[in-house]
C-alpha cells in the first residue's frame, strides 16, 4: 500500500514539473512577442515624430519665403506711400498671423490626431498582451484546478483504501487483545476460584472424586 | 512357602513401618534408610547398626527396627522383605488443587486405601489450574475428576458475555 | 492429527516417560497400547509403539527432539497413516508428507495406512506389458516388465543413480506416475533429483519423498513404506506407477542401528532377525494388478562386486531380478555399466514380442562368442575372418550400448539399430561416422512421425530377427533415409 502511494505521488510531481516546464516557455515565448511588439510601437512613434518634424519645417520655410516676396513686392511698389505700406503690411502681418494661427491650430490638430493615433498602438498592442496574458492564466489557473483536483481525488481514494486497511489491522489486533484479555481473565478467574474454595471443601470435593472412580470402576487394579 | 516365611512376610507387612508410609515421598526416604541400616550392619565391628539408629534415621524408624528386633527378627532379613514389599506397592498418582495438611493425606490415604488395598502409595503434586477436585492416574490410567474441564466449557460458551461484561465494567471505571 | 489434550480426554490413559536412549523411548503406563500405534507426547513430538513389554512400552520416535524422561504421553489408538492424493504430485516431502521443496502445505489429501498387508493372489495378474526404460542394454537383453520386481545392484559411483534417473524420464515421458523414494541420503542428492525433475519437465507426474541422513532414524526407517503407501493410491486409481528405493542397504542399516539400539539381539552381520521380513513385506506390495501396476526398482550398494552378502542376497531372492552394474566395466568406461552376463530378470521376457526374444537370445549368445573372442585376441593370436568380423561387431555392440547420461532411445529405435548392425550395413566405417548414424536414426525416429510408423510397422510385420536383418538388407532405405538430413 504505502509503496502505491509512493508511486502515485512521485507521478503526480513529476507531472507537475513537465506542465510547469511547458507554462514557463509559454510565457517566455509571450515576453518575447511582447518585446517585439513595443520595439515596433516605439518605431512608429518615431516615424511619425519625424514626420510631424518635418512637416512643421516645410511649413515655416514656406511662411517665411511668403513674407520674404511680400516685403519685396512692397519695396518694389515705390508709389504707396508709407501709411498704406504700413496699413499693407499691418494687414500682411494680421493675414500672416491669421494664418500662422490657422496653421498651428491645424498642426495641433494633426499633434493631436498623431498623438491619439500613436497613443491607441500601445494600447492596442497592450490589450492584446493583457488578453493574452490573461487568457494564459486562465488557463494555468484551470489546469492547477483540475491537476489539484485530480490529486486531490487519488488521495482521498488512497486514504480510503488505507483507512480499510487500518480499520482491517485494527480488527485483528483488536480480536488478539481479546484473546489476550480473555486468557488474562481466565488465568485470574482459576486462581480466585481456587483461593475462594476452602481446604475443607477441596478435601470433600477429593474424597468425592475417589468415590466417584470406585463407583464407576474406573481405575481398577491391573 | 514354609511356615516361618509365611510367618515373616506377614510380620513385615503388619510391621510399623510399613503402616507409617502414606506417600511416594515418605517412601523413598524410608528405603533410603533402610539402605543405609544394611550398609551399616557389618560396619564398625558390628556397632554400625546401632550408631546408625540412634543417630542417622528418624525416631520412629528408631523405635519400629528396635520393636522388630525384641521379637528376635534377623535383621538383614526383615530390613530386605520390607524393601520389597515396598516395591511391590502401587503408586497412585493423584493431582490436587490446593496444598493438602497432613491430616488431609490422611484422610485421602484411608479413602484409597478403602478402594484398592493397602499396597499404594500416594504420589501427590499441586496444580491450581484444577481450579478444585483432583485428577487421579493409575497404573496408566487417567481420570479428569477436576473442576478445570467444566470450567473451561462453560468460560468457552460465554467468552462474549464475559468480555462485553470487562468493557463495561472498564467504561463505567473511567466514567 | 488432534492435539495432546484431545486423546488424554478421549482415550482416558496416560504414559511417563521412564528412559531414553537415541531415538527409542521407553514409556510407563499405556497399559492398552497396541504395536504399531502412534503415540504422542506432551511437547507434540510422534511415536510410533515398537513392542510392548513387561511394565514399559517402547516407542520409536519419528522426530528429532530434546525429549525429558518424565514426559507425559497419550496414545492416539490409531495406526500411523500417510496422507495420499494427487495433488503430491510435483512436490518433495517427508515421509509423513511435510514439504520439503518450497514450504507450501499440501492440500486435498486424504490418510492411507502406512503398514497394510500386501494383497493376496486374488486381485493380482499376470505382467502383460513390457516397462520401456530408454536404455538400449536394458531394453534388448534385461527387458523390464511393468509390475515386476526389479533389483539395481552394484558398487557406490558405477552409475545406479543415473540409470535410475534414465527410466523415470523415460516412463514420465510416458505418462507413468514415478515416485523416488530417497532413503537417509545426503540433502544435495535430494536437491539434485528435484532439480533433475524440473530441468526435465517431468514434474506433473513425478513426486520425491526423501528424508536426509540428519532426520531421526525412525523416520528414515518409514520413507520406503510411505512410498510405496502413495504408489499404492495411484495404482489404485487405475495408474501405472514406477517406485523406485534408493537405497535398501541403507534402509536395512539404519533398521539394524534402531534394532540394536532396541537391545534386540542382533543376528548375521549384527542385522536383527526379522530384516528379511521388514523389507519383504515392503517389496511384495508391488507387482501388477488388475487396477494398475507397481514397478518397484529397489537399489542396492554392493561392495567391490560382492553380490553374495547378507542384505544383498535378500534383496535378490524378494526380487523378479536384478541388474548388476560392474565396478570393472565402469572403470574400462562403460556406460551405463550394466554386465548383461550377470544380469537376471525373471518376467521380462514374458512381455516381450517374439522379435525381441529372439533378438535378446541373439544378442546375449553374440556377447558371449565376443568375450571368448576377446580373450582369444589377449594371447596375440591371428585372428582368421570370422573372428575379426565378430570382434568388429562386438566394437560397433559396444558403441551402441554406450549411452550417455540423460539421453533415452525408444525400444523400436534400438531394434532397427541392432538390426541394422547385424544386417552389415554399417561394416567397415570408422567409429565416428557409425556413431553419427545411429544419432541420426534416433533423432529421425523422435522427429519424424512419417518415418517412425514406417519403422513400426516394418518391426511389426517382422516375427523374427533374421526377417528383420534380411529386410534390412534388401532395402536399407530405412537406416539410409536419415542420412539425408
Amino acid at each position: 500500500m504505502d509503496l502505491t502511494l509512493t508511486y502515485l505521488i512521485i507521478l503526480t510531481f513529476v507531472s507537475l514539473i513537465l506542465f510547469l516546464l511547458a507554462l514557463l516557455i509559454i510565457y517566455l515565448r509571450l515576453i518575447a512577442k511582447y518585446l517585439k511588439l513595443k520595439e515596433e510601437s516605439e518605431k512608429s512613434l518615431k516615424e511619425e515624430r519625424k514626420k510631424y518634424e518635418d512637416s512643421f519645417r516645410d511649413a515655416q520655410k514656406i511662411v517665411g519665403a511668403a513674407r520674404i516676396k511680400a516685403i519685396d513686392i512692397i519695396k518694389n511698389a515705390e508709389e504707396f506711400n508709407k501709411d498704406q505700406l504700413a496699413k499693407i503690411s499691418e494687414v500682411l502681418d494680421q493675414s500672416s498671423q491669421l494664418s500662422l494661427k490657422s496653421y498651428q491650430e491645424a498642426l495641433k490638430n494633426i499633434q493631436d490626431e498623431m498623438g491619439k493615433v500613436l497613443l491607441s498602438v500601445p494600447n492596442n498592442i497592450n490589450n492584446s498582451i493583457v488578453s493574452a496574458i490573461q487568457s494564459f492564466s486562465f488557463s494555468l489557473q484551470n489546469q492547477f484546478t483540475n491537476a489539484q483536483k485530480k490529486m486531490l481525488e487519488d488521495f482521498t481514494n488512497l486514504y480510503k483504501s488505507s483507512e480499510a486497511d487500518i480499520e482491517n489491522y485494527k480488527r485483528e489486533r483488536l480480536k488478539v487483545l481479546d484473546s489476550l484479555i480473555l486468557k488474562v481473565i481466565e488465568e485470574v478467574s482459576l486462581r480466585v476460584l481456587g483461593k475462594e474454595i476452602s481446604v475443607e471443601e477441596h478435601e470433600k470435593l477429593v474424597l468425592k472424586a475417589l468415590e466417584e472412580a470406585k463407583r464407576k470402576n474406573a481405575l481398577e487394579d491391573r | 512357602m514354609s511356615q516361618r516365611a509365611k510367618n515373616d512376610m506377614e510380620s513385615v507387612s503388619e510391621s510399623v513401618l510399613i503402616n507409617h508410609l502414606r506417600t511416594q515421598e515418605e517412601s523413598l526416604k524410608l528405603l533410603d534408610e533402610i539402605d543405609l541400616l544394611l550398609n551399616s550392619l557389618y560396619e564398625e565391628k558390628g556397632e554400625g547398626f546401632e550408631l546408625a539408629l540412634k543417630s542417622k534415621v528418624r525416631s520412629w524408624v528408631t523405635e519400629a527396627i528396635r520393636e522388630e528386633m525384641s521379637k528376635g527378627v534377623d535383621m538383614e532379613e526383615f530390613l530386605k522383605s520390607v524393601k520389597n514389599e515396598i516395591a511391590s506397592f502401587k503408586e497412585l498418582k493423584i493431582s490436587l488443587a490446593f496444598e493438602p495438611t497432613s491430616l488431609s493425606i490422611e484422610k485421602i490415604y484411608m479413602q484409597a486405601q478403602g478402594i484398592w488395598g493397602r499396597k499404594i502409595l500416594l504420589n501427590l503434586s499441586y496444580d491450581p489450574n484444577l481450579i478444585a477436585g483432583c485428577v487421579i492416574i493409575f497404573e496408566g490410567e487417567y481420570r479428569d475428576f477436576s473442576l478445570r474441564k467444566a470450567f473451561k466449557k462453560e468460560f468457552l460458551q460465554k467468552k462474549e458475555q464475559i468480555l462485553s461484561l470487562f468493557k463495561d465494567y472498564q467504561v463505567s471505571d473511567q466514567v | 492429527m488432534k492435539d495432546f489434550n484431545f486423546y488424554l480426554e478421549q482415550i482416558g490413559e496416560i504414559g511417563f516417560t521412564e528412559e531414553i536412549v537415541h531415538s527409542i523411548v521407553y514409556v510407563s503406563g499405556l497399559p492398552q497400547a497396541k504395536p504399531s500405534e502412534v503415540v504422542m507426547f506432551e511437547s507434540g513430538e510422534i511415536g510410533q509403539v515398537l513392542s510392548l513389554g513387561e511394565d514399559l512400552v517402547e516407542v520409536l520416535l519419528l522426530t528429532r527432539s530434546e525429549l525429558r524422561v518424565g514426559t507425559k504421553v497419550v496414545r492416539t489408538d490409531e495406526l500411523l497413516q500417510v496422507p495420499v492424493g494427487e495433488s503430491l504430485l510435483g512436490r518433495a516431502f517427508d515421509p509423513l508428507v511435510k514439504p520439503i521443496d518450497d514450504g507450501r502445505l499440501i492440500g486435498g489429501l486424504k490418510v492411507s495406512p502406512i503398514d497394510t498387508q500386501p494383497h493376496g493372489i486374488i486381485g493380482r495378474k499376470q505382467v502383460s506389458e513390457s516397462l520401456e526404460t530408454g536404455v538400449t542394454i536394458v531394453d534388448l537383453i534385461i527387458p523390464l516388465a511393468k509390475g515386476q520386481r526389479e533389483l539395481v545392484i552394484g558398487d557406490r559411483k558405477t552409475g545406479k543413480t543415473g540409470f535410475l534417473l534414465q527410466v523415470m524420464l523415460t516412463q514420465a515421458r510416458m505418462g507413468t506416475v514415478c515416485i523416488y523414494c530417497v532413503i537417509g541420503q545426503r540433502l544435495i542428492d535430494i536437491k539434485n533429483r528435484f532439480e533433475f525433475m524440473e530441468e526435465m519437465g517431468i514434474k506433473k507426474n513425478c513426486l520425491i519423498v526423501a528424508t536426509s541422513s540428519s532426520d531421526a532414524p525412525g523416520l528414515i526407517f518409514l520413507t520406503p513404506y510411505s512410498a510405496m503407501t502413495i504408489a499404492e493410491f495411484f495404482r489404485d486409481q487405475g495408474k501405472d506407477v514406477l517406485l523406485i528405493l534408493d537405497d535398501m542397504t541403507t534402509h536395512a542399516r539404519y533398521y539394524r542401528e534402531i534394532s540394536l539400539l532396541a537391545k534386540r539381539f542382533p543376528g548375521r552381520s549384527s542385522y536383527p532377525g526379522d530384516i528379511f521380513y521388514t523389507q519383504a513385506k515392503l517389496i511384495e506390495r508391488a507387482g501388477n494388478y488388475k487396477k494398475g501396476s507397481i514397478t518397484c526398482l529397489p537399489v542396492a550398494e554392493a561392495v567391490l562386486g560382492d553380490l553374495s552378502g547378507y542384505i544383498q542376497t535378500n534383496l535378490m531372492s524378494m526380487t523378479d531380478g536384478h541388474i548388476f552394474f560392474d565396478i570393472d566395466l565402469y572403470n574400462q568406461g562403460r556406460r551405463p555399466a550394466v554386465n548383461p552376463f550377470l544380469s537376471v530378470t525373471r518376467s521380462g521376457h514374458q512381455v516381450q514380442t517374439f522379435l525381441q526374444q529372439d533378438l535378446g537370445r541373439k544378442l546375449t549368445s553374440f556377447l558371449v562368442e565376443y568375450e571368448k573372442m576377446k580373450e582369444f585376441m589377449h594371447f596375440g593370436a591371428e585372428a582368421g575372418e570370422t573372428v575379426q568380423n565378430v570382434i568388429e561387431l562386438g566394437r560397433k555392440l559396444d558403441i551402441f550400448f554406450n549411452q550417455p547420461l540423460g539421453k533415452t532411445i525408444p525400444v523400436n529405435a534400438n531394434i532397427l539399430l541392432a538390426g541394422g548392425l547385424w544386417s552389415g550395413v554399417w561394416r567397415g566405417g570408422d567409429d565416428e561416422d557409425f556413431k553419427r548414424k545411429i544419432e541420426e536414426v534416433i533423432l529421425n525416429y523422435e522427429t519424424n512421425k512419417g518415418y517412425k510408423t514406417k519403422v513400426d510397422e516394418l518391426i511389426k510385420s517382422c516375427n523374427k530377427f533374421t526377417d528383420l536383418v534380411n529386410s534390412l538388407r534388401m532395402d536399407s532405405e530405412v537406416l539410409g533415409v536419415a542420412q539425408k538430413i
